[in-house]
Formats: C-alpha cells, sequence, structure tokens
C-alpha cells in the first residue's frame, strides 16, 4: 500500500490555495472564459447521455398519442395560426405608422430584429443559480449579454458561453434585473428576480406610484441590454405598507419558464440614438 | 492475498467508470420550476473509493474531476475542485477508522461530509456574490446519506467482481 498520507498536508494546501485563486480570477476577470469554452466540449457526450431518456421518454410519449388527439391538436393550431396571421397583418400596417410617426417627429427609426431558434438542452446545471443550458454557442454567433425569448415573453440573458451550448440566466434569479415598463402607464422600474418561488419583484416602485394587480411590465429598452417592447412579467399581488416606503410588488413572469423549450435569440439594434434625438426636436 | 490473485486481472477500469456514471447522473435534467432533489453522486462515489482503496483516488484527481464540474456547471471556476479535494483529503483520514462501523453508522459520517461539502461550496459562492442556498440542497444531503447504505453495497459488488482489493 503506498504511503502517500504524510505528503498530504503541503499538496492539499497547494491544492486549496489553487482553487480559491481560481476563482477569484474567474470571478472577478473574465480571462478564463476561452479555457471554460473548449473544455465545455468535453461536457457535450455527458449532457446528451444525460439527456437522452428524458428525449426519449417525450418521443416515445408523443408517439402513443392517438388519432383523435392528433386531430383535434391539429385543429387547435389552424386556428391559432389564422389569428396570428391576422394580427400579423395588423403588425405591418402598425409598423409603417410607427415609420411614419417617428419621421414626423424626426426620430431614428425602429431597427428590425434577428432572431435565431434555439433549444433549451435540458440539464440540471448549478443548483443555486435559476439557469438553463440552450443549444447555441459561439460557433452560432450567439453573444454574451445576448436577449433570449420564449414565445410569450422574456426568458433572460446569455450569462457564459461554451463553443456549442450556453448558459441563460433566467429573469427570475434574484441578480438579474430588468429594465421594464408598465404598459398602461408607461411608469419605468426593474424588475428583479424574487428568490422565491419562480416569481419577479419590483423593489423600486414608491409607496403612491400607480400600479394595479393584473398589469403587465414590458422591457423599456434602457441601458441597451434587453431590447424594448418584450413581455417580462405581470402583476399578481401588491401589499402596500404606509409605513414602507416602496410597495412590495410580486409579479408573475410572461415566459412559461416551467415549461418551455424552444427559444429564440434575439440581435437587435442599437435604439439609444432614439431617445436622444428626441430631446434635441424641442430647440 | 493469495498467489492466485497475481494471475487475476483487475480491472481498474470500474473506478473512472462509477465516476462516468455519476457524472451523468450530475447532469441530469431538472426543470426551472423543480428543485434539484439529487444528490451529490459524485462525492459520495468518491468516498466510497476512498474509503475502499485508500490511496487510489489522489488529490489530484480529485481536483481535476471537481475542475471539470465546474466547467459543466458553468460555476465559478475552483468551487467544485475545492470542495472535492477536500472531501477525498478527508475520506482519506477517516478510511481507516470507517472499516469497524456498521455501513448505517457511515450514514451519519455522509452526512456530516456532504454537509461540510455543501456548506464550502456555498460559501465559495459568496466569492462570485452568488448566496442562495435552497431548501432542496438540504434535501440532497439528507437523500445523499440514505442512499449510502445501497450504495455500499452495490459499488462493494462491484469492486468484488472487478477483483480490487
Amino acid at each position: 500500500m503506498k504511503k502517500k498520507f504524510l505528503a498530504f498536508p503541503a499538496k492539499i494546501l497547494a491544492l486549496i490555495l489553487l482553487s480559491v485563486f481560481l476563482m477569484f480570477v474567474d470571478a472577478k476577470t473574465d480571462s478564463l472564459r476561452q479555457v471554460r469554452s473548449f473544455v465545455s466540449v468535453v461536457s457535450l457526450p455527458f449532457h446528451l447521455v444525460a439527456s437522452s431518456p428524458v428525449l426519449f421518454f417525450r418521443w416515445v410519449a408523443g408517439d402513443l398519442n392517438n388519432w383523435g388527439q392528433l386531430r383535434r391538436e391539429h385543429e387547435n393550431l389552424q386556428k391559432k395560426y389564422l389569428i396570428v396571421q391576422s394580427r400579423l397583418q395588423q403588425l405591418d400596417a402598425l409598423q409603417y405608422e410607427n415609420d411614419r410617426l417617428r419621421d414626423v417627429i424626426s426620430s431614428a427609426r425602429r431597427v428590425p430584429e434577428e432572431a435565431l431558434f434555439g433549444r433549451i438542452v435540458e440539464v440540471g446545471t448549478d443548483f443555486y443559480e435559476h439557469t438553463v443550458l440552450v443549444n447555441r454557442g459561439t460557433a452560432d454567433g450567439v453573444y454574451v449579454g445576448q436577449t433570449v425569448l420564449d414565445p410569450n415573453g422574456v426568458i433572460g440573458q446569455i450569462i457564459r458561453i461554451g463553443l456549442f451550448q450556453s448558459l441563460v440566466m433566467l429573469v427570475t434569479d434574484p441578480n438579474q434585473g430588468v429594465p421594464v415598463q408598465l404598459v398602461r402607464t408607461g411608469l419605468r422600474t426593474v424588475l428583479y428576480g424574487s428568490g422565491q418561488g419562480n416569481l419577479l419583484s419590483a423593489p423600486f416602485l414608491g409607496r403612491t406610484s400607480d400600479v394595479l394587480e393584473g398589469d403587465i411590465f414590458v422591457t423599456s429598452g434602457l441601458a441597451g441590454r434587453f431590447p424594448a417592447g418584450y413581455p417580462v412579467g405581470q402583476v399578481i399581488n401588491i401589499k402596500r405598507d404606509s409605513n414602507a416606503a416602496f410597495l412590495d410588488v410580486i409579479a408573475k413572469p410572461s415566459a412559461a419558464l416551467g415549461s418551455v423549450r424552444e427559444v429564440l435569440f434575439i440581435w437587435h439594434g442599437l435604439e439609444e440614438q432614439r431617445t436622444s434625438d428626441f430631446l434635441e426636436i424641442e430647440e | 492475498m493469495n498467489n492466485a490473485s497475481k494471475h487475476v486481472k483487475k480491472k481498474w477500469w470500474i473506478i473512472p467508470a462509477t465516476l462516468a456514471v455519476a457524472f451523468v447522473f450530475f447532469a441530469i435534467p431538472a426543470g426551472p420550476n423543480w428543485q434539484n432533489y439529487s444528490p451529490d453522486w459524485i462525492s459520495l462515489i468518491l468516498i466510497y473509493w476512498c474509503f475502499a482503496i485508500p490511496g487510489k483516488i489522489s488529490l489530484g484527481s480529485a481536483w481535476s474531476i471537481g475542475l471539470l464540474l465546474d466547467v459543466v456547471s458553468f460555476g465559478i471556476l475552483g468551487r467544485y475542485a475545492l470542495s472535492k479535494v477536500l472531501i477525498v483529503f478527508l475520506a482519506e483520514r477517516l478510511s481507516f477508522r470507517v472499516r469497524i462501523f456498521p455501513v448505517w453508522q457511515q450514514s451519519f459520517l455522509i452526512l456530516g461530509l456532504l454537509l461540510f461539502e455543501t456548506l464550502m461550496v456555498t460559501f465559495s459562492g459568496i466569492i462570485g456574490g452568488e448566496i442562495d442556498f435552497s431548501a432542496g440542497r438540504a434535501i440532497a444531503i439528507v437523500l445523499g446519506a440514505v442512499l449510502w447504505f445501497p450504495l455500499y453495497f452495490v459499488l462493494r459488488r462491484l469492486r468484488h467482481w472487478a477483483r480490487l482489493p
């Protein structure tokens, strides 16, 4: 039997220090990002193996649908498609009107946004963060900070990126704030993850703010991170405490975070020019 | 050992094989709405091999495994590396004393080790500014200790099959 025990104290001390050093470097700087993205390719086979039972189960379950169910689903989808088509036509008209109005006030036009489809690789990542792994990486052109949506609203933004996969931080993460705007009144604030359940909270609304349950928050586009106009959450509870300076507003995310599979990655043009142009008009 | 053991081919690959399986378990799907109650299989299996064959799992390999976990979990590099190294170190230290304990008492030891590791990982999260200790992790620790019982026997069976000491 090998007698390595006496060598332990020095070696373990070195490894402990090395680990702590690594943590500091990775937390405070970005230099390890390249290393991480290369090494993450190694983890791909494990992710594939881990998610294959789930994928297989879903495939099998999907194939076991009977005809009646499939037909009903087909009819439903057709109806939805027709509704979506008609609203799209409205969208074109609104877009045109919007462009003309912006021309009138000499403001820059909205830049059309490009989108890329992706899928959530259903792998449990860190236990402590509200994150999901998606199957797009630097090879697909996505970038850190990019906004990710589902058909109903904003899911989050990319915080770490690998070659073929990247990590998305959900809007429900307490560390992330999304600049938003109330649809009804235009009130601007920030939505943070509330850290409980999968809810959002708006901690900066003053006691006398005009907020009602059912109000919808959309991205305001400020700070340039998230493009404007996408739904983020809907208010479900407001606590007005006359002793507190701020309201306790709880919102439910618009995106179906529990069941989302397909996601969209959005590229948006720089629209910050817009606000500054607008301010110059009044001369 | 008798002379026959020299002619018996030992399947040392069973150790990395069990770790690979644990790795897959580590990466198992957990939906955003559903807490991940899955215990840290990698720790459990590392601890078993440390108890069973002390000295086989080197500190360096424990560190590298931890590092790989860090990359896979997209966490801060070094977090799991540190915790796995400490786990292996402690397990090696305890490996002699643990032999006299019955398996169910070992579970308590495992509970302590897993608790220690989770605390380590949580505190290292502070360096990165992320502090979020969910109840799911506490349940995962208890689950890990409970699972030690069957796991011990399964791995022991595998160890005998692989003709390892």
